[in-house]
């Protein structure tokens, strides 16, 4: 990595938190300063397991406000530890800062990682090897947030327990994590998001046989399509035109990005370099922000998130090519059952979908089809499982996906390295 | 078994399938067993220049730990993505390329 290069890396690795922690404090003066102070204290207590739309709950000056912080820790522990930064490192901090508009919060999210850095202190590896399963175990933040504000004990022992259960669940995933990578064989991008869904199962299922009941919840806000498009739109713009100066003003080697399948682990940013990769990931956050809006839904929490999800995988697998097949599936699958364009299984489905995106690249796009058509139906039935503790519903959607149409593509293809 | 000797196995796999898949007609494989495993895998096949680039900018990948979370997917399918992670995993790596003689040959140490 030369001077420049390492400068732009950094640079990208920090500017989405600042982007968002910036647009949040911009955003105070159209609520009430205090009501900014009051709604960051509503998102830590909120109940977060899934629907919980932070921008609903305490503000959008408080709900990407929070986002922004968590990026800007998140990248900076990067640093700290002196990672090279890849493809990998954007995916997991646009994933976190996404899902800190909907469940990951500057209380919640610390315990899974520490379990993680315990992980690697028992086996004697560096921190650096599962640095990234802490970063993406955070998808199980709800579970922290729920013991901690629903456990009958004082305010002491409810955290001391709440923060104790978070790290033994990461002291576990890295270990998960890597044999879950052997059932879908790379096909779902989102692996963590599959592991913690199994976790997410066990400890729902423990609970609710002690008669625990947990009970559900959708807070999905609205009204701020305007503003929002504004912010994604300009921020999508910047990073692509980034891309496109540093790519000598050109295309170059965009056609060659777009032909790799996307399996685990396509790094773009290893394999075709940062420009081509922030290109990728302007038109990926551009596309994924206009299909929100040409289904006629809302800009909130929720789907802001699953936007920079999307944007954050550009860099490590998806692209237009492997993406729009499984969005056309899903809502295709919509326009046939019993689900709202618009509506939040719609929606979320077709963004966070994605992630079995590799499908589309590796076999053509009617097994795109396919798989989201299938991932529709599978993502608004798997959440009961978990509770909605894992907060990467469709990644453990995406992970069965993935399990039970493969052996079939191979059947079909005849093909016998799969 | 040591994730030394899985990722020894795996990234050969990884090559041979890699190799075969490019109807190399003769591929050697060579194992030496010392503190770590040293590897040296030669061949006789056929590569333009497009195809010697990419295998020498996949194999310039430079060695990272989360190489090893994604352990399991090398050597499955012999891809081209994948050897970024057989990269990640290995040190002292070279790549020789003999285009008149057909003659490859990779070397590197098993972190």
């Amino acid at each position: 990595m030369n001077g420049s290069n390492g400068f732009l890396h950094s640079f990208v690795l920090y500017f989405f938190g600042w982007a968002f922690v910036l647009f949040g404090l911009l955003t105070v003066d159209l609520e009430h300063p205090k009501k900014f102070i009051e709604g960051l204290i509503e998102i830590v207590k909120a109940p977060d397991y899934l629907l919980t739309d932070y921008v609903q709950v305490g503000g959008l000056s408080a709900a990407f406000f929070n986002a922004g912080v968590l990026m800007l820790v998140f990248a900076h522990i990067l640093k700290l530890l002196k990672m090279p930064i890849t493809g990998i490192s954007y995916a997991s901090i646009l994933t976190i800062g996404g899902f800190a508009l909907f469940g990951k919060n500057i209380f919640n999210v610390w315990p899974i990682p520490l379990g993680v850095f315990l992980y690697s202190l028992y086996r004697g590896e560096p921190l650096q090897r599962y640095i990234y399963i802490g970063y993406f175990g955070t998808a199980l933040s709800p579970f922290v947030s729920y013991v901690a504000f629903t456990l009958h004990a004082n305010f002491f022992v409810r955290l001391f327990v709440s923060y104790l259960t978070g790290i033994v669940v990461g002291f576990f995933l890295p270990s998960l994590a890597s044999h879950s990578l052997t059932l879908h064989k790379g096909y779902n991008l989102y692996n963590v998001g599959f592991t913690c869904g199994l976790m997410g199962t066990v400890i729902a299922a423990i609970l609710r046989a002690y008669g625990v009941r947990i009970p559900t919840q959708s807070v999905w806000g609205g009204g701020n399509n305007l503003v929002l498009s504004a912010f994604l739109f300009s921020l999508f713009v910047f990073v692509f035109l980034i891309g496109w100066f540093s790519n000598g003003r050109s295309w170059k080697g965009y056609g060659k990005l777009i032909k790799h399948g996307g399996r685990l682990l396509t790094d773009f940013v290893i394999l075709e370099g940062l420009p081509l990769t922030l290109m990728n990931l302007g038109i990926l956050g551009t596309v994924s922000t206009l299909y929100v809006l040409a289904v006629g839904s809302e800009l909130n929490g929720p789907t802001v998130g699953g936007i920079m999800t999307v944007a954050g995988f550009a860099a490590l697998g998806k692209h237009p090519r492997n993406s729009l097949p499984v969005m056309a599936g899903v809502t295709l699958a919509t326009i046939t059952n019993s689900f709202k364009l618009a509506s939040p299984n719609n929606v979320l489905a077709a963004l966070f979908g994605t992630t079995v995106a590799p499908i589309a690249g590796e076999f053509g796009v009617l097994w795109g089809v396919i798989t989201g058509f299938l991932h529709n139906a599978l993502v608004n039935n798997v959440g009961f499982l978990h509770a909605g503790f894992n907060l990467y519903n469709n990644g453990f959607a995406g992970g069965l996906v993935a399990v039970f149409l493969i052996p079939i593509i191979k059947a079909v293809h005849k093909r016998e390295d799969l | 078994m040591s994730m030394e000797k899985e990722a020894t196995i795996r990234i050969c796999t990884q090559l041979i399938k890699y190799l075969l898949d490019r109807h190399a007609e003769k591929v050697v494989v060579e194992i030496k067993s010392d503190e770590r495993y040293r590897v040296t895998v030669s061949a006789s096949v056929t590569l333009d220049e497009e195809e010697e680039e990419k295998l020498r900018s996949y194999l310039s990948t430079r060695p990272q730990e989360i190489g090893y979370y994604y352990l399991t997917l090398v050597g499955e399918y012999g891809a081209e993505e994948e050897l970024t992670v057989a990269a990640m995993l290995v040190d002292e790596l070279s790549v020789e390329y003999d285009k008149e003689e057909r003659r490859l040959e990779i070397s590197f140490r098993v972190r």
